[in-house]
């Protein structure tokens, strides 16, 4: 696991070059200025010590041009350093084109690591080498930081929020995995390796192991266990919007205000994107689908990050094709059926069983949900 | 040489050459308004400015040993991978208490609290600060605060960091995170209190003639301090009592869960937290300009441009908090330009590097114990803020960013800065302070092992951040051990450089050399009345014609000329007397014979 050089940690990914490079010119700067300074403190303290004979006369007391200079000159070098490290930062922020995929959660005190292949792991993350990798990072508790030193990069790691960085490892090995960012008890046993892989070899191991499909074979076998396709299926838009075709796209939606009804509020649009699909099965009382009722109930407690994953990656999956007859029930499900497949029944759908089951006229006289408090009443829009 | 004029200038039969020093009858160490110094009265309710001071430095002082016992567990525990004395839960607890208590009770208040309370009047040529009533109360809710904190972090532990960043420190941690928080809480308005009382006293209580630019630049430094602490402070009481809000009432401040935003605590504590870091060097800088300038004896360098450093530091210092959330999800082009202000801050700091070393030529450099900690300081300030360049740049933080390499980078600034200034000020006005010298040659002793086990244990943390090993780890890989037990080794060099200066500092109480009003001749006003002062400083308010740092290495020569004449006639006149003593004994003897 080393470079071959005492104290230089292994090199292993196209992002390392131009930080190492940067980090050891501004050493060298660092250095030269350090030095300088214990020189020239030594040599004046030697040279004008007390008792010894030295020029004293005229003493200057300030000297305007050379205390410029010393501004300037080290702002300028300080401006220059600047700018070499902003476009390192915004290439190792760029996400390279046709970057594969892999979602990680991190929680007290592990490492769970997904390819949208199927294949999941502990603790370790298998990579090929030379290919672009973007890695999605979201936390199911408190912030992490996922830190591999030979790849020089950081990206903390924060629950309720996705994060990205994207990297391509250059050189075959094993390296470490730290979690960088102070997480509890346990945080310093929460490491791992990082394998990168000749190609073969990564298509080999990816395509051993146990898998129970893709992900997005996953998230659709979730959604159906957990009753979305009771409103959200297919060939129903009666409660809820469709979700073939969003990701990716702006939806339009409403963004409830404390204290002003729901349909006072003008609609507005927001990208479709993993954190829009997150927050509406976590928060979804954050951003409703414009003209629909705020009834979806909330699944922070019910999903893992994990599952949200993989949920999103079902919808994403959705994006490019027309509603197909996937076996989802053409109908919305009746309060009765869903709390039948789930086990629970959501408070806010609760309100249901008063209006009509097409939800065409219902005069909601109940408070609103707790989630959606500060919402007014809002009566049964309709499409 | 005096910047007082004779009608202010204390008589001759008051201020005895050093050869013959004796300590004043009455001052404020032994006497309180009049009466009996010694009693726990006088003391504890003082309004008395020095007092105040001298009750914060023993405070400081208990807390700076507790935090060091923090610090002492954790390195000895670094000295096996697997963690050498305590599991990792006393660790957490161990390196947070180290933290908050380093942090908040000692490094905030350490020097302005101590050196700053007792000196800033005496400098401004005043009688008290200009609020003695809040002065006590700040150091009460100082020793509240202080008393609240350790109750709970020795009884219950908080193992959060001092950073108690949220959903950690407000859904996962331990119940004591409340109580830690309500004795920050009490510290931060104390903190506040004292910048008040600085800021109104020397805006109001200079004496005539003292313009600001013949202030000391230690006053210009406490008054960008005052600011800071003034103005940034209530940030942090907002942030505590958010967070004290969320733990105990679960309203969804910064829990995502509850739909709160867990960076948001981070803007909110770094907007107090960067600041304080400048609360926490600044006093540092102020003392060093002090020493450079009586131990090099001539005047400080291009005054005010270190001045303007000063209050540019202040400024620019509550810009730059979010270089410390490269990492997070903040955009990409507002770490871009917090990371150019964090560049541009480090000039205000090159520039006091540069004339304190310029302040040097054409010195006449005295190597005493208060500039030996001072050169020291010069010299880990600089590496310390070189590596901040390192942290300031986006690029190169997305490896360094929480390593033991921003471990390394603070503690050069804050122990090596900031610390070493505080030794460098203690040692400087210790014998107006005591009315005592130390022993010199420990003093030097003491300051050159503390620059010797400081390098040792805090250089290795550099390389080991740089090799990848993150901060916060009981438990570590095994190629970092060599360079932790090095650090480990230079931290035992560290303590016992600590332990020394404790125990002679206490001893010359009792057994130093007295003194005299000016051991240094210092030119400051604080050196212009008897060593203890009196409860009121000066007999009559002094009146100042010219500068602070009017040194004349010619005109020390002849003090000293006339210094080393008086002790030769003391001797010669003591010998004579002794030997009058003795003279009828001679004769007997010689009768004898």
């Amino acid at each position: 696991m080393d470079s071959g050089v005492p104290f230089i940690p292994p090199v292993a990914s196209r992002e390392a070059g131009p930080i190492e490079l940067l980090f050891w010119v501004i050493n060298l700067v660092a250095i030269v200025f350090s030095i300088g300074i214990v020189i020239v403190i030594v040599y004046l303290a030697v040279k004008y010590r007390r008792g010894n004979r030295a020029d004293r006369s005229n003493p200057p007391e300030y000297n305007i041009p050379i205390e410029l200079a010393w501004t300037g000159i080290p702002l300028l070098i300080a401006i220059g350093l600047f700018f070499w490290s902003a476009f390192v930062f915004l290439y190792v922020r760029r996400t390279p084109a046709g970057a594969a995929e892999i979602y990680i959660v991190g929680k007290q005190w592990m490492w769970k690591i997904q390819h949208p292949e199927g294949r999941w792991e502990m603790n370790e993350l298998h990579l090929p080498v030379g290919k672009p990798a973007l890695l999605t990072l979201t936390s199911e508790d408190v912030i992490h930081d996922f830190f591999v030193p030979a790849f020089r990069i950081h990206q903390d790691v924060i629950p309720g929020e996705y994060s990205y960085i994207s990297v391509t490892p250059t050189r075959v090995g094993t390296y470490h995995l730290f979690c960088a960012q102070f997480c509890g008890t346990l945080h310093s046993t929460m490491t791992g390796t990082v394998t990168v892989m000749e190609p073969a070899d990564f298509q080999k191991w990816l395509s051993t192991g146990q898998t129970a499909g893709t992900m997005a074979e996953v998230g659709k076998s979730l959604f159906i266990q957990h009753g979305c396709d009771g409103c959200h299926g297919a060939h129903t838009s009666v409660r809820a919007p469709k979700l073939e075709g969003i990701y990716g796209r702006p939806v339009p939606v409403q963004i409830p205000r404390a204290g002003v009804p729901l349909d006072r509020i003008q609609a507005t649009t927001v990208l479709a994107d993993d954190r829009y699909v997150h927050d509406s099965i976590v928060l979804p009382e954050k951003e409703i689908a414009a003209g629909y009722r705020p009834i979806m109930p909330t699944f922070k407690n019910r999903l893992t990050e994990a599952e949200i994953m993989e949920l999103t990656a079902y919808i994403k999956s959705l994006s490019n094709q027309p509603a197909p007859d996937n076996g989802v029930p053409q109908q919305p499900l009746s309060p009765e059926e869903y709390r039948t497949r789930t086990g629970f029944l959501p408070n806010n759908m609760k309100d249901l069983s008063t209006g009509t089951a097409d939800g065409t006229t219902t005069t909601n006289t109940t408070p609103p949900p707790a989630g959606a408090s500060g919402v007014g009443t809002n009566q049964g829009r309709t499409r | 040489m005096s910047t007082i004029t004779p009608e202010g200038a204390p008589d001759q039969e008051q201020i005895p050459l050093n050869g013959r020093a004796h300590m004043p009858a009455d001052h404020y160490l032994n006497s309180y308004q009049g009466r009996e110094g010694h009693t726990w009265k006088s003391w504890l309710f003082t309004l008395d400015h020095k007092r105040i001071a001298i009750l914060y430095l023993v405070s400081v002082t208990l807390m700076f040993f507790l935090g060091g016992f923090g610090a002492m567990i954790v390195r000895l525990n670094l000295l096996s991978p697997h963690g050498a004395i305590v599991e990792p839960q006393t660790y957490n607890r161990m390196f947070s208490m180290h933290g908050v208590v380093m942090v908040f009770f000692f490094l905030v208040p350490v020097i302005p609290a101590v050196l700053g309370n007792f000196f800033i009047p005496m400098m401004l040529g005043a009688k008290d600060l200009a609020f003695p009533v809040v002065n006590l109360l700040s150091w009460y809710l100082y020793v509240i605060g202080a008393l609240v904190g350790i109750t709970a972090m020795v009884a219950g532990g908080v193992d959060t960091g001092w950073t108690f960043y949220t959903p950690l420190s407000t859904q996962y941690a331990y119940d004591n995170v409340s109580l830690t928080i309500v004795g920050i809480f009490l510290a931060g308005f104390s903190s506040i209190l004292t910048g008040l009382n600085f800021i109104i006293t020397i805006h109001k209580m200079r004496a005539p003639g003292l313009t600001w630019f013949r202030l000391p630049l230690f006053v210009w430094a406490h008054y960008a301090v005052s600011l800071l602490q003034v103005l940034a402070t209530p940030v942090l009481a907002i942030t505590l009592l958010s967070l004290a809000v969320e733990r105990i009432a679960h309203i969804g401040i910064f829990d995502p869960r509850l739909g709160g935003d867990p960076v948001l605590m981070q803007h909110m504590f770094w907007f107090y937290s960067h600041p304080a870091v400048y609360i926490m060097i600044l006093p540092g800088m102020g003392v060093v300009s002090e020493v450079v300038a009586c131990f090099a004896r001539r005047p400080v360098f291009g005054y005010k441009f270190v001045a303007f450093a000063s209050i540019a530091l202040a400024v620019i210092s509550f810009l730059v908090w979010g270089h410390h959330m490269f990492m997070t999800t903040q955009s990409p082009y507002a770490s871009l330009v917090f990371s150019f202000l964090s560049f541009v801050v480090a000039i205000p700091s090159a520039i006091k590097v540069f004339n304190w070393t310029a302040t040097l030529y054409k010195g006449s450099i005295r190597l005493d114990t208060p500039m030996l900690y001072c050169l020291g300081f010069i010299g880990l300030f600089t590496i310390g803020g070189m590596t901040g360049l390192h942290l300031a740049a986006t690029g190169t933080d997305l490896h360094l960013h929480d390593t033991y390499f921003v471990i390394a980078h603070f503690h050069y600034i804050m122990v090596g800065g900031q610390v070493m200034a505080y030794l460098a000020g203690l040692h400087y006005w210790w014998p107006k302070m005591t009315g005592r010298l130390y022993p010199e040659n420990w003093g030097r002793t003491a300051a050159i092992l503390l620059f010797a086990g400081f390098n040792l244990t805090f250089f290795p943390q550099f390389i080991l951040g740089y090799e990848g090993m993150p901060r916060r780890y009981p438990v570590y890989a095994p190629e970092f051990q060599v360079l932790n037990v090095l650090s480990t080794a230079g931290a035992s060099i560290l303590a016992l450089g600590y332990l020394l200066p404790f125990v002679y500092l206490f001893w010359s109480l009792k057994n130093g050399r007295i003194a005299g009003p000016n051991p240094w001749r210092a030119t400051g006003l604080e050196w212009q009345t008897p060593s203890p002062p009196p409860t009121f400083n000066f007999d009559r308010t002094p009146i100042v014609k010219i500068g602070p740092y009017a040194y004349n290495p010619e005109a020390d020569e002849l003090a000293d000329a006339r210094d080393d004449m008086e002790r030769a006639r003391l001797e010669y006149e003591e010998t004579r007397a002794r030997l009058a003593e003795h003279e009828p004994e001679r004769e007997e003897t010689a009768s004898g014979v």
